[in-house]
């Protein structure tokens, strides 16, 4: 076997097959110079390992979620009763059938309402007290 | 990263859940792309920045993710990427071609090999790694620094397994050279 160079690193990290390891230990046992070079690969993975890294800033992953635009708490609760009222109401203005089809003024006064909350998404008390209205109308169609 | 071993493999990401999603492994992951960052930068202030220029690109890129397969893995991979781009951009520093190996190492001799082994090694060490060409020197932090195995690397580098393993091998050969005074301390059993 000539000199296995481009083995030797693979070989020092055990990561040859069984056959390409026997082959070259045997070539190890017989060249000087591929064993020093084995054992210097040996102390160059030493020394890397000694190498620390130092502490990263402990606030880095707030900052990093920070700038990527959010963290986990900072959604507030308010989005998810806005998303809530803007979904019932496409539902309502797609008149689906599970839903008594609303009257024209209550289908305006819902359109008023969608752009409304958009503009303002912090304040959506019209929407629920017009939604209850809607399901008490709906209750009395009922005998 | 064993210790990490355990917050690897995500659950699908899916509208709103996504950006918590999103949010949980960067927690659990940012710790891995700091050292590697920093290891590739050779400097905080830098490892900082690409850590955070990969986060965004990676939540840009979030629908592309893969639930199941390691984000950590895809993660570093964006993170390289993000600094290939920036070395090539930069091209502040030069670097060695490895064909031609310069000896001793030019980041300047420093004191007696033993003492300075127990006390200063990072320094030299890390010099070393500064001066391998990017690519090589992606192998050796991921490899021998980070613990992983070539398929791994290759994962993150996005090169074939023999590739790393050229890479490793060439990128080792330099460090024997340019670190000779440490490695030649080391086989005298100074390191233990």
């Amino acid at each position: 076997m000539r000199h296995p160079q481009d083995l030797l690193s693979a070989y020092v990290d055990g990561v040859l097959s069984d056959r390409e390891a026997a082959d070259v230990a045997a070539h190890l046992a017989e060249c000087q110079a591929c064993r020093e070079t084995v054992a210097d690969l040996r102390a160059v993975r030493k020394l890397l390992r000694t190498v620390r890294t130092p502490e990263p800033p402990a606030d880095l992953p707030a900052r990093l979620l920070e700038s990527v635009g959010r963290t986990r708490r900072a959604v507030p609760a308010g989005r998810w009763a806005v998303a809530a009222a803007a979904l019932l109401a496409s539902l309502l203005l797609a008149k689906l059938p599970w839903i008594p089809a609303p009257s024209d003024a209550v289908v305006r006064d819902l359109r008023e309402h969608a752009k409304a909350s958009t503009a303002h998404p912090m304040g959506d008390v019209g929407l629920g007290s017009l939604l209850s209205g809607l399901l008490g109308e709906r209750g009395t169609d009922e005998p | 990263m064993p210790s990490e071993a355990d917050a690897l493999v995500s659950t699908a990401p899916a509208g709103e859940d996504a950006q918590t999603e999103f949010a949980r492994l960067v927690e659990a992951h940012w710790r891995s792309a700091f050292r590697f960052a920093y290891r590739l930068t050779g400097n905080a202030d830098d490892a900082e920045d690409l850590v955070q220029q990969a986060a965004e690109e990676a939540l840009r890129a979030f629908s592309r993710f893969q639930p199941g397969t390691r984000f950590d893995r895809w993660w570093l991979r964006i993170l390289y990427n993000s600094f290939l781009d920036r070395t090539r951009r930069e091209r502040r520093r030069s670097y060695f071609p490895l064909e031609d190996i310069p000896s001793p190492l030019p980041a300047g001799r420093e004191a007696d090999p033993e003492t300075a082994l127990e006390a200063h090694l990072d320094g030299p060490v890390q010099k070393a790694l500064d001066a391998l060409p990017p690519d090589f020197r992606a192998a050796v932090v991921l490899v021998d620094l980070e613990g992983l195995s070539y398929q791994e690397a290759a994962q993150v580098l996005r090169c074939p397994v023999g590739t790393v393993r050229s890479r490793l091998h060439r990128a080792r050969l330099a460090l024997r050279e340019w670190l000779r005074e440490y490695v030649d301390a080391v086989n005298r059993g100074a390191l233990g």
